[in-house]
């Protein structure tokens, strides 16, 4: 079969990224322009901002795409392009410049759910293999997604409230570490010990998560000391906070695994990027006689790769859209 | 030499294809919140219905601004990508410019889009359309203290000011008044909001 080069396009968030994947595994070339920095001044990402600074910086990216992996348009066979969800006015700007090269090449355009390129993280360290099941941890995300085959999915679980990276980032500010909250909270629990009495939070029969309840409780639990003139312990309470998270996350995955009969376990998006959940889950899947496949640190946060990747297996299911594409704020993973 | 406009920055949405002395084909369309949807199967209509090859294109003018933040980053994203692409130059274009090819009796013109909180984006222009007081976040008694002469106001909204009439473009002033103008290089183009984020403006 003919190789097959898929100009990807992100920019769901606040990086604005491309890249150029062969087949659904070879990266040719990836661009990432993160806007951390300038978030960072405002404690968060302010999606207008975030907006702004990609429609500016698109083209520039599209060159140095090119550049990198020496190519041309001229040598793209597909555009696969992030749809959604995200922040609308982030994902209209990818999407504007996806459907305008489509335009141009006359090239299908192939539509990427952002989590599906979250999941095909994992397709550029090793092919993945099937039946398996995902955990998808994230800023916006958290869900348990069943695969049978490529791009097939079946969410089984998900959050009912706040996503794990939400809750990190919370728990920082509570904390006062600056943005953003997930690897600084995963740095400081790890010189603290799990000395706070935090409940597991949602630890029922489902494979969903809440996780508004365990933030509202390290926030009362630091208010509570302090009205009693005790000093909270920031290393210890990180490292309270972020034991009980990974213990429910690991516990439903485990569970979810069995249930579901399946042997491979996957993680994706930027909290899988968290060392104590990595490794964790690293013993955890070794009792059970499973095998985990994590994503390489560079594809855990927002990158084009993932969606090029994601892009060829949907191209495969048919998943070509028309010019008439909009972007969606929300949208489940089907 | 082809010609493309595209203006996408408020409550029309605007595509011509024009030489340099005739307007080939043109479209407008109000469809506020589905520029996103429409912008390129309306653009792949036009070129295809009059046989035109994108490669033949010799500039594209885009509106940059002031309107709608989205809507203003739908038209200049798609101009900046098709830029890169055929690597042809580009023209920015204000948007309140555009809305005063509106033909008027009087000695100015105001085109205006309402900003909300007593503001608007506005700006002065004569009669022939060249700009006198450049465009800017401001109140309109600002504006309409600094003239002496007969006025028109030309807009979609309704700020109940005498004699508003709805913008009746007419693309051929727009493409002769800067069919010189020597264009940017797609990278360079930047929309222009004439206002700052919100977050911006409480850090100051």
């Amino acid at each position: 079969m003919k190789d097959m080069n898929i100009l990807a396009i992100e920019s769901s968030c606040d990086e604005t990224s491309m890249a150029i994947i062969r087949n659904g595994t070879d990266n040719l070339g990836t661009v990432v322009l993160s806007q951390m920095d300038t978030h960072a001044t405002f404690g968060g990402v302010v999606p207008e901002i975030a907006s702004r600074m990609h429609v500016e910086n698109i083209t520039m990216v599209l060159e140095e795409t090119l550049n990198k992996a020496h190519m041309t348009l001229d040598d793209i066979d597909a555009i696969a392009i992030t749809y959604g969800p995200g922040l609308i006015g982030s994902l209209l700007i990818g999407l504007q410049a996806a459907k305008t090269l489509a335009f141009i090449t006359g090239k299908p355009l192939i539509p990427v759910h952002h989590i599906a390129g979250h999941i095909y993280a994992n397709n550029l360290v090793k092919r993945l293999e099937f039946p398996l099941m995902a955990l998808v941890v994230s800023g916006g995300h958290t869900e348990l997604v069943y695969m049978k085959e490529d791009y097939s999915f079946e969410k089984i679980g998900g959050t009912l409230d706040d996503a794990v990276g939400e809750a990190y980032d919370k728990v920082a500010r509570v904390l006062g570490i600056p943005y953003p909250g997930g690897p600084n909270v995963d740095k400081l629990a790890s010189a603290g010990k799990d000395t706070y009495n935090l409940p597991l939070p949602l630890d029922d029969d489902s494979f969903n998560f809440s996780f508004s309840g365990l933030k509202s409780a390290v926030i009362n639990l630091k208010h509570n000391l302090n009205q009693k003139g005790i000093e909270v312990i920031p290393e210890n309470l990180a490292a309270s906070f972020q034991n009980r998270v990974t213990e429910i996350l690991i516990k439903k995955t485990i569970r979810a695994m069995h249930k579901y009969h399946v042997k491979k376990l996957i993680i994706a998006g930027g909290v899988s990027a968290n060392k104590t959940l990595r490794d964790r889950l690293s013993s955890v899947c070794e009792e059970n006689g499973f095998e985990l496949i994590t994503p390489e640190l560079k594809y855990c946060t927002d990158n084009a790769a993932m969606i090029g990747a994601a892009g060829y297996y949907a191209y495969q299911k048919g998943r070509i859209a028309s010019l008439d594409l909009n972007a969606k704020a929300t949208d489940t993973l089907q | 030499m082809i010609n493309l406009f595209i203006d996408s920055s408020y409550k029309a949405l605007f595509i011509a294809l024009t030489t340099d002395k005739e307007v080939i084909d043109e479209v407008c369309i109000m469809a506020e919140a589905n520029f996103s949807e429409k912008l390129l199967p309306l653009l792949k209509e036009m070129t295809d219905r009059n046989h035109i090859s994108l490669n033949n294109l010799h500039k594209i003018f885009v509106t940059v601004g002031p309107g709608s933040f989205t809507g203003i980053r739908i038209g200049v994203t798609v101009c900046k990508t098709l830029g890169f692409a055929l690597k042809k130059r580009i023209v920015p274009i204000s948007s309140l410019e555009f809305m005063a090819t509106t033909k008027t009796d009087t000695d100015y013109k105001i085109p205006f889009i309402d900003a909300r909180h007593g503001y608007v984006f506005a700006g002065v222009y004569d009669k022939k359309g060249i700009n006198i007081v450049e465009d800017s976040y401001t109140n309109i008694q600002n504006l309409i203290d600094k003239i002496k002469g007969s006025i028109t106001f030309i807009s979609y909204d309704d700020l109940h000011l005498d004699n508003t009439i709805l913008p009746k473009y007419n693309i051929l002033d727009i493409i002769t008044r800067h069919l010189n103008d020597e264009g940017l290089n797609p990278h360079e183009v930047k929309p222009n909001y004439l206002k700052k984020t919100e977050a911006e403006e409480k850090l100051i």
